[in-house]
Formats: C-alpha cells, structure tokens, sequence
C-alpha cells in the first residue's frame, strides 16, 4: 500500500517536474530562438508575419550588407576591440583573483577578513557610483581612450576572487598542503606546485564569468572610451542604434540601420558568448560554488 | 573617431596660397565636432571646402552626447568644438552652471542671417533672450492624408480640430483611425494645440514657466483626445507600433496628423503607402483661432563649445552647416533656414512619389505657425507626458483626468530644474 | 590548526604574511584602483559643490530628500525587488532541484538554455523585450492574447514596470544562478544520497528532505546578493526609454536619478549623494552577508 502510492507520487512528481523544466525552457528558449529566427526576417515581416516565421536569405543578406557597411565594416573593429578587452582582461582578472583567492583561502593573516568584506562590499557596489571617479582616475593617469585604461579597470572582478577563494577553502586537499609544507614548500610553491594544477576548474570559471561580463560591458566601456575607433561591440551598437533611430522611431534619417538590423547586431553579441558557453560548459559545471556550503 | 582625407583639401589650400602671391599658407585649424550618423556627409563637405580648417568628426549617438559632454567637460579634454544636438532640450541643458558648455551667439551670428531662418525657426535655440545655437531642420506638426482613400470615403479633410473630431466620430466605429494618443509628441502637440500653458516660457522673465493645466485651452483638447479615444478613432498604441504600422498599411488610416518629416521617413518606407497616395494639409486650428498654432516634434541645432580656442572658426562651421544652401540642399529633413529650405524643396516637388505636387508647399506655408512656446527646457515634458498620462490610459484613464497629475508633475520638475513657475 | 601554528612561529608567520600579500598584490592594487579609491572619492564628492569645490556638508544630501521623485522611485525599487528577489529564490531552488534530479545530459542541455539569455545584453535585451511584451508580434503571443492583452501597453500596464523589469532581470540572471547551483548539488556527497535511496526516498523527499537543507545556505546567499544588486536596478528602466518617448522611464530607480543627476544635471555632488547612501545601504547588507554566513572562516 504504502509503496504504491510512493509510486503514484513518483510517477505524478515526474510529470510536474517535467512539465515545470519545459515550461522553463520555452520561458528561457522562445525569445533566444525567436531573436535568431527574427535576424533572417525583413522589418515588414517582422511587424506582419507570425512571429516564428523564417525569413529569406535575400532578406538576411540584406541585412547584414546594411549593418556591416556601416561606416567601413566599423563593426568589424568593434568585434576586433571587444576581442582584445576581453582576452586582456580575462587574463588580468585570473591573475588577480586565483593567486588572490588561493592567499584568502589558504590560512588567518592580519588584514584578511578586511579584505573580504571589501571584496563583498565591491561585488555589490552599483557602477553608477563609482563610474565617474573611475573615469576621473584613469583621466589623471591618462588611460582614458585607450585598450590599457578598460582593461586595466575591466581586470577587477572581485566576484572573481570570491569564487577562487570559496572554492581553494573547500577544494584544496589539506594533507597534501601540510605534507608539502613540511617538505619545506613557502607558499608560493604551494601556489605554483599543488594549488594550480588543482585550479583548472576554477580559473575556467572564473574566466568565463569576466569574460561574461567583460564581453557584454557597456557602463564602464561608454564612460572610458569616447573615440568610436575604439568603442566595444556592447557601446559601438547601441550608438549605432540609438543614432540611427531605429528603436526609438525618430527615424528621419537615411541610415539603412532598422529593426532587422538591430537584432541582428544582437545576434552578433550573443553568439561568440553562447559558443563559449558550450566550449566551457564542463568546467564551468564541475567548479561551480561547490564549495558554498561549508561552516 | 572619423578622421577626414585631408589630403586633397591641403593640396588644394597650398595651390590657393601660391596664387595668392607666395603669401603664407593659412594656419591650419583642427576643430573637434560630434555628429550623429545623419549629418556625418554634411561635415565631411564642409571639410572638403574649407581649406583652412580641418574638421575632426565623431559620430556620438545622440541620446548619449549630453553624458559625453558632462565627462569630457569634467576630464577638461577632448571637448568638442562644435556638436550637433538631437534634443532641443540640450540647449537649455548645456547653458546652466552646472554645464555650461554652449557659446552664446546672439552677437555672433548676424541678425541678417537670423533672420533667413522660419519664424520660430530658432527659438528652440533660445534661453533667457539669448541665442545659444542654429536650427537644423523644421518638424512641425501638418496633416497627412490618403487622398483616394479619402476621396473614396467621401469625406472632405478637415482644417480645424472641430471637423477633425467629427471625423473620428464619423470614422472610428467603422474601424478608421486618425492617428495615436498615446506617443508622447503627437499626444503633446495636441494638448498645446489651443495655446495651453503648458510649461510655456513668460516673456521678459528670465527662467520663468506658466503651467496652468485647468484652462479651457488645455481641457478642450484633452476631451477631445478622450473622446477620440473612445470611439476609436485615435489608436491606443503608438504610431511606430506594429498595430498601428499594419492598420496603415491596409488602408485603415486616411488621415493622420504628424511632422514634416512623417511622410518621406515613416509613411514611405513603413506604412508603405502607394504611389500616387500620400497628400498633405496645413495644421488644424480650433474655432476660436484665427490661424493654427503648430507644435513640433524634432528638428536638430547646431551648437559650439564657448572656451574653443578657435571661436571664429566654430561660428563659421555652425554657421555654415545651418545654411549653406548647397549644403543643406541635399539635407534629409526639412531646413530651417528658408533659402536652403526652398532650394531642397526641389526634389521633394519633382518626387512622384506624392498624389499632390504642393507637399513641399504645405510644409514651409505651416511653418509660420509653428508654435513660440516650442522652446528648450531643462526637463523634459514629454517624458513627464509619458509618466503620467500615458501610463494611465493603459489602465483605463482619461487624458482630461490626468491633467491635475501632470500640472503637479510639470510644476515639480520646473522648480527642481530652478524654474520659477506661474 | 593554522593559528596555533602562527603563534608558534612568529618568523614564518612573518613570511606567511607577507607571502600573502604578494599573491593578493594585484587582486589589492586593483582593489584599490577600482574600489576603495572610487567609492572614497564619491563619498568625499558628496559634500562639496562640484563646480566651485566648496565644501558645503549634507547640501546635496538635502536636494537628493527634497526631490519629489525620490519617494516614488524607493517604493518602485522596493516593488521591483520583493517580486525578484521572490522570484528568483522559488524559481531558481525549485529547477535547480528538479535539474538534479534528471539525467545528466539532459541537465546540461536545459541549463545550457537557461543560461543563454544571460549573453543577452545591452540593446539586444531592448528590442527582443519590445517585440516580446507586443501581442501583435510576440513570440509569446498565444498566451499574451489569452489574458485579453491587445496591445504593449495592456501588457505593461496588465503586469506592471515593476514586475516587467522583475521579468526582464530574471530572464537574464537567473541562468547564471542555476548553473552555479547545479555545481553545487553535483558536489553534494553522494553517500548520503546513496543512504537515503536506499531507505526507500523518493525523488521529492530527497530534494525537499535533505538537498535543500544542504544548499539553503546558498540559497539565501542568493537572496541577499539579489537584493543588494536589485536596490541598484538601473538597465532594464533605462533600456527602456530606447524603445520610444511613450516608454521612457528616466526616473524610475534611484540608480537612474543618480545617473540623471549626473550625466544630465551635471550635479556630480548630489549623484555621490544618493549614490553614496546606495553604497551604504550595499555594505550594510555585505556586512549581514559576511557575517551572518562566518564568511570570512576557515575550515
């Protein structure tokens, strides 16, 4: 008795938990695969047609025509910017925040727990706050405009440091460390010897969510950077965009930069971060917050 | 930053300089401008044809230049010497002390030359009796008319706003729509259609607003919005909204009420009215009105920086841009400044693509009534237009009932601005 | 363990010390450059006039309280926070349950979906909620018609800017959230699961009886950290005014009065000020969070 109904209670929570994990994803995936559908679609399509419908090649070609001849194929060096922001600052921020993690991670020291709740308070610190004296500071040091000046600034990624420190505090393998300790390891060596090659899950991840944040960065990027040769993708298509009116419906301009065009530019933006995504999905699975829970 | 081929235009200027007796070639002037995408072609002739000066454009994107202007005002580098302003707003914006950014040209800009320009042309350009920049491009509110669709309908197009509403009357329950009530100009444009004080500037006194929403002048519109709201005839979504784009398209709109630049810019390439359709109508006026009183909506300005270390150079470019006929001759929208403005009417008169050739006619004869209360401000009424009424009316509410909310909303953002209000 | 070491050997706790530091050199050097140099400088700002330098103490902060837009935009910024932080503390625990309780494959597959819209940013996020929140072209059309929503205003007005930005923010964040939490419940010791199933739990009793207390912590970690970034709401209203004047929302969120403060007003002073407070407030709450949570202890 008491097992058949744990059975029908099974069989019943299957279905909700089904129903509720497609009902997500129709929530999550609809729109996305909406965006990549509508990117092949005219603007007349798009305003007329039902919504899943699939555009033509001669429409799409079009469309890419009028947004990547804009000024030159100008697209093209913001995609080239985005690129070297993002790998320079990927690198920054994992060479601040695994060593950094590891130091907070691995033992008590005077300062620690200040920096901690720095780290905290910088995690969740709003961008309007702090954006006009960051932009003041790089101004004083002349990095304003230039690739250094939003790597450097784009380099800080205290969530980084968080994830590094969580996981080393539950990760790393505490008899190995003392043994080697013992062994007369300091620990830099510790550092270099054991806690990096235990860190691949760890800097994957971090890497993927400044690389997150550094690809899709606009605030930060729209303050520090005024010369449009070195805009990113995030600020070269909003400006774009915005100038072009084709959202906010002041279009009296010839700029062939409508509807179809804007989501297409989307599509550009979101592309290179979904592929990422798949490519690192592994690591970025099997380093997550494990670590959470401890205390 | 797009930096123009200079090469030529050097070339050109040492030529100049050698048949002018070995004389010394001219300073170079290298002057900095922020432009929008539209206007980038106009600075580009500019620089081909003026030897002396070097222009140095980037494009900034219009909604972002007063930020980029606040930034670069505060880093004391990289400010432009002359920008294109999207907003008329901006000029009021950019002459507080706060950022005081705009060079003062009433004694720069020769009153001969202001004069060329519409009536009202300018005052989006002018802040306490002072000129602060030059119009761009006219976008006053007219009428624009499906004239076999109207003619199939049987219906005569309306000239005051008490015939327009019968119209809506007449037909609204059969499915005709004359517009859109809820995007913040057109919805504007109506309020202060019969002289509401509207946030209205007070003649001879600095700083100073009107707002006094409970007038017969500001009531009799909005009912008639209501009204036609009710029975159909004005959309609940806006005009650029795909609702209202398919209604245009089939032939559901013979009439609507929008700025110079609605025909060749919205019903053109996305109403995608035929051939042979589209006419155009001066502004409607109410009957205690002698002549109508039309609001806009748009129309850029030229401004320059006041501590440019080449002033007389910067007058020139704005100068220049504003109306230089063979400049604006070529421009997208509408002059301000009227020679330029008939010389560009040319092509709009040759176009086919218009059933009546006097299009052209419509829109510079309507520009005398454009309204003297469209003026720059620190604040921004249709957003507050926004806020509060048209958010309501998706929840059911009348415009004529939003008045008192909008009067508070309009007289708090006066005084925070540092307005005196009335 | 490590502390009574460090009182035995003061040497080699000098050198662990510094040792230390050198790892957190650049970590601290950008710290200082990014974090404490900014936030100083912002709170210091707040009480000077910014185009004479005069000091001038709470002036800016008196504007910032006699600004009539303030008490609306706490109470929208209120609203918008209790419906996502609630959203995303049920929605993200339940499927990040439910995730682990499939198959492997196929939890990645669908938290690769969920995670997707997270790249989507900037304008890309304005015109796909614009096309999104219209009946007429909606990918959710179906459903938006169902509720009697003819037009985008009905749908705005129908669920309200707070609970539009709340879907907007949730769309975008949540999918990070639950990958982070599908690593956590792939971490959870097996044995004990093993021993559970074995005493005859079904799938739910496993999730509701011994992987949520497991995961609880994390969860309310995620709570406050939501919060905390939800006080600071500042794109998704601001985004919104690209799609058209009759959709701007300028003033909405304190965050975007600091910004018009700032960028258009060009008051620098009274921007720190209220930027400021929302600073103190985020530290208030980073300050719960580290020590509520024993943070900063080691195992």
């Amino acid at each position: 008795m008491a097992s058949r109904t744990l059975q029908s209670r099974f069989s019943l929570g299957r279905f909700v938990v089904f129903a509720a994990l497609a009902f997500a994803v129709c929530f999550y995936g609809i729109p996305l695969l909406w965006l990549f559908m509508a990117g092949t679609r005219s603007e007349a399509s798009l305003f007329s047609d039902t919504p899943f419908t699939i555009g033509s090649w001669a429409a799409f070609s079009q469309t890419w025509t009028n947004l990547t001849s804009y000024n030159n194929f100008q697209i093209g060096t913001w995609a080239a910017n985005s690129a070297i922001y993002s790998v320079g600052g990927v690198l920054l921020s994992l060479v601040a925040s695994i060593p950094g993690g590891y130091a907070l991670a691995l033992s008590e020291f005077p300062g620690r727990k200040l920096i901690l709740i720095m780290t905290m308070i910088a995690m969740i610190t709003p961008s309007t706050a702090v954006v006009l004296p960051i932009f003041l500071e790089m101004n004083l040091l002349g990095l304003n405009n230039t690739y250094a000046g939003l790597i450097l600034a784009s380099g800080f990624f205290p969530f980084g440091v968080y994830l590094a420190y969580v996981y080393f505090s539950t990760s790393l393998p505490k008899g190995v460390m003392d043994s080697a300790r013992v062994d007369g390891c300091n620990r830099f060596e510790l550092f270099t010897r054991i806690a990096l090659p235990l860190a691949r899950p760890i800097v994957a991840l971090v890497a993927f969510f400044s690389f997150l944040a550094i690809w899709s960065n606009y605030f930060l990027a729209f303050v520090l950077l005024s010369d449009d040769k070195l805009y990113n993708l995030p600020v070269g298509l909003t400006a774009l965009v915005s100038g072009s009116g084709a959202l906010s419906n002041l279009p009296a301009n010839d700029v062939p930069i409508k509807k179809p065009e804007v989501i297409l530019a989307a599509i550009i933006v979101v592309l290179p971060v979904l592929l990422i995504f798949i490519v690192a999905q592994r690591f970025v699975r099997s380093g997550t917050l494990s670590g959470a829970e401890k205390g | 930053m797009h930096k123009l081929k200079t090469t030529t235009a050097v070339a050109g200027g040492l030529a100049l300089a050698m048949m002018a007796g070995g004389a010394l070639a001219q300073d170079q002037v290298t002057l900095n401008i922020w432009s929008d995408t539209p206007r980038l072609s106009m600075f580009e002739l500019y620089d081909q044809t003026h030897d002396n000066v070097t222009l140095n454009v980037t494009t900034v994107a219009p909604a972002d230049l007063i930020a980029k202007l606040q930034l670069a005002m505060q880093a004391k580098s990289e400010i432009p010497d002359v920008v294109f302003l999207s907003d008329i707003g901006y000029t009021a914006q950019l002459s507080t002390r706060r950022s005081n950014y705009l060079m003062d040209l009433t004694d720069k800009v020769p009153q001969a030359l202001q004069d060329e320009f519409y009536p009202n042309g300018n005052s989006p350009c002018e802040v306490n009796g002072k000129l602060y920049c030059l119009r761009n491009d006219l976008a006053h509110m007219m009428v624009w008319y499906d004239k076999p669709l109207m003619e199939k309908l049987g219906k005569a197009v309306p000239t005051t706003y008490a015939e327009f509403e019968a119209l809506g009357a007449e037909l609204g329950p059969e499915g005709y729509v004359l517009g859109s009530a809820v995007e913040a100009f057109p919805l504007y444009s109506f309020l202060v259609s019969d002289g509401c004080d509207m946030a209205m500037p007070v003649e001879g006194k600095p700083d100073t607003l009107k707002i006094d929403l409970t007038t017969d002048k500001c009531t009799k519109p909005a009912a008639m919005v209501d009204a036609m709201v009710a029975n159909g005839s004005l959309a609940k979504v806006g005009p650029f909204e795909p609702d209202f784009v398919n209604l245009a398209k089939t032939g559901k709109v013979p009439l609507i009420i929008g700025p110079t630049w609605f025909g060749e810019y919205v019903i053109k390439p996305t109403y995608e009215w035929p051939e042979g359709t589209l006419a155009a109508a001066m502004p409607l006026k109410w009957d205690d009105q002698d002549q109508p009183l039309t609001w806009s909506w748009g129309g850029g300005t030229y401004g320059g920086w006041k501590d440019t270390a080449h002033p007389d150079e910067v007058v020139d470019v704005i100068e220049w841009m504003a109306t230089d006929v063979a400049n604006q001759t070529d421009a997208v929208t509408l002059p301000a400044h009227e020679p330029s403005a008939i010389a560009w009417g040319a092509k709009l008169k040759a176009d086919s693509y218009y059933a009546d050739a006097d299009v052209f006619d419509v829109e510079v004869g309507s520009a005398k009534y454009s309204h003297p209360g469209y003026v720059s401000l620190r604040f921004s009424v249709s957003d507050a237009i926004a806020k509060v009424i048209t958010q309501g009316m998706g929840g059911g509410g009348t415009v004529l009932g939003a008045l008192p909310a909008l009067q508070t909303e309009l007289t708090n953002l006066a005084k925070l601005n540092g307005y005196t209000v009335e | 363990m490590t502390a009574s070491r460090v009182k035995q050997e003061r040497r080699k706790a000098f050198l662990d010390t510094r040792m230390s530091y050198l790892l957190l050199l650049p970590y601290l050097l950008l710290l200082l450059m990014f974090g404490l140099v900014p936030i100083g400088y912002a709170f210091g700002l707040s009480f000077f006039d910014t185009i004479d330098m005069v000091f001038w103490g709470p002036t800016n902060y008196q504007f910032v309280f006699d600004d009539f837009r303030v008490p609306a935009s706490v109470v929208n910024v209120l609203t918008f926070v209790a419906i996502w932080v609630s959203m995303t503390v049920i929605c993200v625990g339940a499927l990040s349950l439910m995730l682990d309780s499939v198959g492997r494959r196929a939890a990645t597959m669908l938290r690769t979906v969920y995670f997707l819209p997270g790249a989507v940013t900037s304008s890309a996020i304005v015109v796909l909620w614009l096309f999104v929140l219209d009946p007429s072209v909606s990918p959710f059309q179906p459903i938006l018609q169902m509720v009697g929503w003819v037009s985008r205003a009905d749908v705005i007005s129908g669920i309200g800017l707070a609970g539009v930005f709340a879907l907007m923010a949730y769309f975008s964040a949540s999918g990070g959230w639950i990958v982070v939490f599908g690593g956590a419940l792939a971490s959870l010791p097996t044995e004990v699961m093993e021993a559970a199933r074995i005493d005859g739990a079904s799938r739910l009793q496993l999730a509701l009886r011994i992987k949520l207390p497991m995961i609880w912590r994390s969860i309310v970690l995620m709570g406050i950290l939501s919060f905390a970034t939800g006080l600071q709401l500042f794109v998704e209203p601001q985004l919104m005014g690209m799609a058209g004047t009759q959709f701007a929302q300028n003033d909405w969120s304190l965050n975007q009065m600091a910004f018009q403060y700032a960028f258009r007003m060009g008051d620098f002073g009274a921007s720190a000020a209220l930027s400021t407070m929302l600073v103190g407030s985020s530290i208030a709450i980073a300050l719960v969070i580290v020590f509520a949570t024993n943070f900063y202890k080691l195992d």
